[in-house]
C-alpha cells in the first residue's frame, strides 16, 4: 500500500514550522498544549510518542488542510504493534471534540479480543489520564469519553447507544443480516442523529462483504464526520486493499530504531537434528512439515485440521525455547514475569502441547481456544501480571489485540503462509515490558523459536529479525550482547526524487472469457413422431458371452523367451449360458427399460424422478416396434426375446437425443 | 368408526402407508354400508410425515427453495455478492449457487457462464488467493451446462482464467452424503433428506371373454431406491375423484406372507365405457396411481 501522504510532506513542513496556520483556532491551541512548551515543532516529554505525534499531525493536516476528497473515505495509519494506537486514537478524539465538536465517537472492532483490549484501555479514560490527553481547563473533561461497549461486560444493548459518547463494538453487530444488528444500526444513526467520528481498529480485518456494507452505511450518513482506520498490518486478509488511505507508516525498522519494540532474534535448529513431523490424530496417517499443504489447513480451519506435532519434535523445540525462556528470566531479573507463547497448527495440537510443558516439563500453561471458556480469555490477558502462568499456547485466537509485554519467546509449531496473520502472531512479542526500574531503552529481545522447514524467511525480512541457525537443543546464549545497533532508519531526503508507483492494474490474465460450449437443444414437440422415427442398426447383436480359445504368453528365463500357450477345456454348446424363462425376460427388460428412462433423463439435464415421464413411452416404443402393439403382461416370450436384444440401441439412440427426452418431460408423454 | 358417529374431528396415525391405505380404505366402505348410522361422510385427507417429496420441494418459492438446499448443504446464506447464493466451507470460501425449484427447470451453459463470470467478479478470484472453485446445486445439469463447465475446467494449465465448478444433482447421493455428515451425537441426519416418489404405476388389460377382462400391473416400476411393491389396489368403477378399491382388493398376496398379486380378473357388469383405476404402495412410503378408460364388450 502506498503512502498518500509523501506528495504532501512539503506543504505540511511548512505548516508545522508556520505554528500550525491555516487550521482552526482551537486545533493551534490543542496542537500547542500537545507540543514541548520550547519546540512546537516536538511533542512534550512524557507526552505522545514521537512518531504518534508525527502520525496526529498529518491526520490533522489532512482533514483541516488537504481538500475534502482527501480524507472522506477515511485515512488510514499504519502503525507496528506496540506503537500505540490506542492513544493516537484517543488524542484523535479530544481534538475532534475540541475543535469539529463531533460528539459521539463509534470504535469498530473485529473480534473480541481486540475489543477486551479497547475496553481496558478507555474504561473510565483511563487511556486519556495516563497519557494527559485533555488539557486542564478545557471545556471537556474525560466523562465527555465514557464508554459503553456493545454486549461486553456492561451488557449495554441497542438502547444504551442513545446518548453514548464513546460506543465499542464488535463490528458483526452492526450487520444488517441479523435482527439485533437492524436494531443497533438503527439507535445509532436514526435515533440519534448527532454528529460522530469512526474508528476501524485493525482494518486489515475486513475481508466480508458485510463488513464493506456496514462500513458504507456509516459513511453515507449526514451524521459522518470523520473516519480513522489503525493498523500494523494495512494488506486485508483477502489481498484487496483497503479503502482508505494511507497518510503514516511507522514500521518494524523505525520502531526498532526508536527501540519503541522489543528486538525480535530467530532461532533455528538444524534440519537433521530437529525432524518437524506431524500426525493426523485421527487417521494415523504421518506427514513431514513439507507434504502438508498449509494452505489446505488455513481454508478447513482449525476444527476439520488434526496435525498434531510428532512427540520427538514437539518436545525437541520447547526445550530449545525453555533455553530461550531462562534467559528471557535472567534478563528480567525478578523484574517481570517473561511468558512463552507457543502458537499450535490446530486444537489437538494445542492439547498435546500444553500437556507436554505441564507434564514433562513441569510448567504452568494456559490453554486459549474457541473451546475454553471466557476465563481462560481474561486469564491470558493478565498472563503478565498475575505470574499465574508460564506459558500460553493457543491455535489462532491470541493475534491482534492481546498485547502482553511479557511475552518474551514465541514458538511456532506451525508455518504462515499468509502475510498478514504470520505478523500479526509475531507482533504479540514485539512490546516492550515498560515499568519503574527499566530503562525505556534498555535491550529487550523477542526469541522466536522456528524451524529452518516452515520456509519463514520472508517474514523474518519483513520484520529485519536476526536469524540464529543450527541452533542446539541445549545450548545456551547471553543475548544481551547478541542484540547489537538498531538498523539504520530510511528517511526520505529528497522529496523532488520522489515517483508513484501506479496502483497494479486489473490482471488480463485472469479475466474469464465467456464460454463457447453449446446450449443444450431445445425440447422437441413432435417428440412422438421423432421417437416413432429413431433409425435402429440393421442387425442387433447383443453379446452375450465371450468363448476363449486360448491365452499365449512369453516369459523371460535364464534360457530365453518361453512361450506358454493354455487352452480351456472344450466347453460344451449351451453350457454356461443361462435361459431366462419368459417371467425373468420381462422383468429384465422392464428393468433395463426403466433403466434407460433414468439415464436418457439425467442426461437431458432433469432429475432422476422425471423418468416417469420416460419410461411409459419407452413401454409403448417397445411395444409398437418389436412386439407387434401388444404389452410387455401379455406378449409371448420369442416376441420378448427378440424385443430384448434392441435395448442397447435404444439406450445409445436416446441417450444422444435428449431433445427427444426433454419433449417427452416438457411438453407431456402421455 | 365411533369418534365420526359421535361427530368428533378425529386424527388417525399408522406406520406405514400400506397400513394407512388399507385403513383409509375401510372407512370409505363403513361410510359407504351407512355403518355410520346417520354421521356424514367422513371427509378426510391423508398426510405422510417424516419424508420430503420432491414435488412438494419444488412447489416451495425461490427465496425458501435456496434456503432449504443451502440449508441442507451446510452453507451459508445470504450473500450480497451478486450472482452468488451462498458460500460453503468452514471460513465460508466456497461459492455456491442454486437453481430454480421447478423439476423441470434445467441449468444451462449460460447458467454455467453467469456463475463463473460472478466467481471471476470476487476478489477472492483476482487476489493472491487465487479461488477457483464454485458449486452449483440443482435439479439437472443439461448437457450443455456439463460442457461448459468442463470447458471452463480445462482451461487451467492455459491460462489464469479458469474456474472449476463441481454441478451436484439435488436428489444424488453425493448430495445426500453432505446432509449425512453432518450427523452429530444429537443427530442422525442420514435419513433426513429422503426424496419419496410414487411408484410409476403402469397397467396393460385386454380381454378374455364377453364382460371379463383381464389387468395386469406387471409394468410398474416403484421409483425409490431398493423399494419393493407390497401392495395393488384396484377399483373398476372409479369416479375419477375417491379411489374406492373392490371388495378383496384391498390387500392380498400370492399365499401368506407371498408376492403381492400384480394381476386381477373382473368381470363388468354390462357393456360400456369403464373408468378403471390401480393404486400400488411400495415398502418405501411410496404411493402411485393409474387410472384409465376400458370400453367394455
Amino acid at each position: 500500500m502506498q503512502n498518500a501522504f509523501l506528495p504532501l510532506e512539503d506543504d505540511f513542513a511548512l505548516w508545522v514550522e508556520s505554528g500550525f496556520m491555516p487550521s482552526e483556532p482551537a486545533t493551534q491551541d490543542y496542537l500547542r498544549f500537545l507540543a514541548d512548551p520550547d519546540d512546537e515543532r516536538e511533542p512534550r516529554p512524557n507526552g505522545l510518542w514521537r512518531h504518534q505525534w508525527e502520525a496526529l499531525l498529518r491526520l490533522i493536516y489532512a482533514r483541516e488542510v488537504a481538500n475534502r476528497g482527501f480524507w472522506e473515505d477515511g485515512l488510514l495509519l499504519n502503525v507496528v504493534t506496540g506503537g500505540g494506537k490506542t492513544a493516537l486514537i484517543a488524542a484523535t478524539m479530544v481534538w475532534l471534540r475540541l475543535a469539529h465538536d463531533v460528539r459521539r465517537f463509534l470504535i469498530l472492532c473485529p473480534n473480541l479480543i481486540v475489543r477486551d483490549r479497547l475496553e481496558g484501555d478507555f474504561r473510565s479514560g483511563k487511556v486519556f489520564a495516563e497519557r494527559g490527553l485533555i488539557p486542564p481547563g478545557a471545556i471537556v473533561s474525560s466523562d465527555d469519553f465514557a464508554l459503553t461497549t456493545l454486549g461486553g461486560a456492561s451488557r449495554a444493548t441497542a438502547g444504551d447507544l442513545f446518548g453514548a459518547n464513546v460506543v465499542l463494538a464488535n463490528i458483526h453487530q452492526f450487520y444488517r443480516s441479523s435482527a439485533t444488528g437492524r436494531q443497533n444500526l438503527w439507535s445509532l444513526l436514526e435515533a440519534d442523529q448527532t454528529p460522530f467520528a469512526l474508528f476501524n481498529d485493525e482494518a486489515h480485518n475486513t475481508p466480508a462483504p458485510e463488513y464493506d456494507a456496514t462500513l458504507r452505511d456509516l459513511h453515507t450518513h449526514g451524521g459522518f464526520r470523520f473516519r480513522l482506520d489503525t493498523t500494523a498490518t494495512p494488506d486485508r486478509a483477502d489481498g484487496k486493499p483497503v479503502d482508505s488511505r494511507m497518510i503514516y507508516e511507522y514500521d518494524v525498522p523505525a520502531a526498532l530504531h526508536d527501540r519503541v519494540i522489543a528486538t525480535p532474534v530467530v532461532y533455528q535448529p538444524n534440519i537433521k537434528t530437529v525432524e518437524l513431523t506431524y500426525t493426523d490424530a485421527e487417521t494415523g496417517e504421518t506427514r513431514r512439515v513439507e507434504e502438508i499443504d498449509w494452505d489446505e489447513v488455513d481454508r478447513a480451519g482449525l476444527s476439520a485440521t488434526q496435525w498434531v506435532t510428532d512427540d520427538k519434535p514437539m518436545s525437541q523445540q520447547i526445550s530449545i525455547a525453555l533455553n530461550r525462556l531462562g534467559e528471557a528470566k535472567r534478563n528480567a531479573n525478578g523484574r517481570y514475569h517473561p511468558v512463552l507463547f507457543v502458537v499450535a497448527v490446530c486444537k489437538a495440537d494445542a492439547r498435546v502441547a500444553q500437556r507436554m510443558l505441564e507434564q514433562r516439563f513441569g510448567l504452568r500453561a494456559l490453554l486459549v481456544t474457541e473451546d475454553e471458556d471466557e476465563q481462560a480469555r481474561i486469564d491470558a490477558a493478565a498472563i503478565g501480571k498475575r505470574g499465574k502462568y508460564d506459558a500460553v499456547v493457543s491455535v489462532a485466537m491470541l493475534r491482534e489485540g492481546w498485547d502482553v509485554p511479557e511475552v518474551a519467546v514465541i514458538l511456532l509449531l506451525r508455518k504462515f503462509g499468509s502475510k498478514v496473520y504470520g505478523p500479526q502472531v509475531v507482533g504479540r512479542g514485539l512490546r516492550r515490558v515498560r515499568r519503574d526500574g527499566i530503562e525505556p531503552d534498555e535491550p529487550q529481545i523477542c526469541a522466536i523459536v522456528d524451524h529452518p522447514k516452515l520456509d519463514h524467511d520472508w517474514l523474518w525480512e519483513l520484520l529485519r529479525a536476526r536469524v540464529r541457525s543450527d541452533v542446539g537443543v541445549d545450548q545456551q546464549f547471553d543475548e544481551r550482547e547478541e542484540v547489537g545497533e538498531p538498523p539504520p532508519r530510511q528517511e526520505i531526503v529528497n522529496r523532488d526524487l520522489l515517483i508513484s508507483i501506479p496502483e497494479p492494474q486489473e490482471d488480463e490474465s485472469v479475466i474469464l472469457d465467456p464460454v463457447t460450449a453449446e446450449p443444450s437443444p431445445k425440447p422437441a414437440r413432435d417428440w412422438r413422431q421423432q421417437l416413432a422415427a429413431l433409425a435402429y442398426g440393421a442387425e442387433a447383436v447383443e453379446i452375450t458371452d465371450v468363448m476363449l480359445k486360448g491365452v499365449t504368453g512369453q516369459e523371460l528365463s535364464p534360457g530365453g523367451w518361453t512361450r506358454h500357450k493354455r487352452a480351456p477345456a472344450d466347453i460344451a454348446a449351451g453350457e454356461g449360458t443361462q435361459q431366462l424363462s419368459a417371467d425373468e425376460l420381462r422383468e429384465h427388460i422392464r428393468e433395463r427399460l426403466h433403466q434407460i428412462a433414468e439415464l436418457a433423463t439425467i442426461e437431458a439435464g432433469y432429475p432422476a424422478p422425471l423418468r416417469r415421464h420416460v419410461y411409459p413411452p419407452l413401454l409403448e416404443h417397445l411395444s409398437e416396434r418389436w412386439l407387434g402393439g401388444v404389452a410387455i403382461p401379455f406378449a409371448e416370450e420369442d416376441a420378448l426375446r427378440g424385443a430384448a436384444r434392441w435395448l442397447h440401441q435404444l439406450e445409445a439412440a436416446l441417450l444422444a437425443r435428449t431433445d427427444i427426452v426433454g419433449g417427452m418431460v416438457e411438453h407431456g408423454a402421455r | 368408526m365411533v369418534a365420526q358417529r359421535l361427530g368428533r374431528r378425529w386424527i388417525m396415525c399408522d406406520q406405514s402407508r400400506v397400513a394407512v391405505a388399507v385403513t383409509a380404505e375401510r372407512c370409505k366402505h363403513a361410510a359407504i354400508e351407512r355403518a355410520l348410522g346417520d354421521a356424514p361422510l367422513p371427509d378426510f385427507t391423508i398426510e405422510h410425515w417424516g419424508v420430503y417429496e420432491a414435488e412438494r420441494l419444488a412447489s416451495l418459492s425461490l427465496e425458501q427453495f435456496r434456503a432449504f438446499v443451502l440449508d441442507c448443504y451446510d452453507a451459508r446464506l445470504p450473500s450480497t455478492d451478486e450472482g452468488i447464493h451462498g458460500y460453503k466451507g468452514a471460513s465460508a470460501r466456497v461459492p455456491v449457487w442454486v437453481g430454480p425449484p421447478a423439476l423441470t427447470s434445467t441449468v444451462d451453459a449460460g447458467d454455467v457462464n453467469a456463475f463463473a463470470q460472478a466467481i471471476a467478479r470476487l476478489d477472492r478470484y483476482r487476489g493472491e488467493e487465487g479461488l477457483r472453485d464454485g458449486v452449483m446445486l440443482a435439479w439437472g445439469f443439461s448437457p450443455g451446462a456439463r460442457r461448459a463447465a468442463t470447458e471452463l475446467r480445462e482451461r487451467e494449465g492455459v491460462s489464469l482464467a479458469f474456474v472449476r465448478l463441481e454441478q451436484v444433482r439435488i436428489d444424488s447421493p453425493d448430495f445426500r452424503r453432505h446432509i449425512a455428515s453432518q450427523s452429530t451425537e444429537r443427530g442422525d441426519y442420514s435419513q433426513f433428506l429422503t426424496f419419496v416418489q410414487p411408484p410409476l404405476v403402469e397397467v396393460a388389460h385386454r380381454r378374455m371373454k364377453r364382460l371379463h377382462y383381464e389387468f395386469d400391473a406387471g409394468d410398474t416400476q416403484p421409483q425409490n431406491a431398493d423399494a419393493s411393491i407390497v401392495n395393488v389396489q384396484w377399483d373398476f368403477d372409479y369416479d375419477g375423484r375417491t379411489f374406492r378399491a373392490a371388495r378383496g382388493e384391498w390387500f392380498h398376496r400370492k399365499g401368506k406372507g407371498g408376492a403381492p398379486v400384480l394381476d386381477a380378473q373382473y368381470t363388468f357388469p354390462r357393456a360400456g365405457s369403464f373408468r378403471v383405476a390401480c393404486r400400488v404402495q411400495d415398502d418405501k412410503g411410496g404411493e402411485g396411481e393409474w387410472s384409465g378408460e376400458i370400453a367394455v364388450e
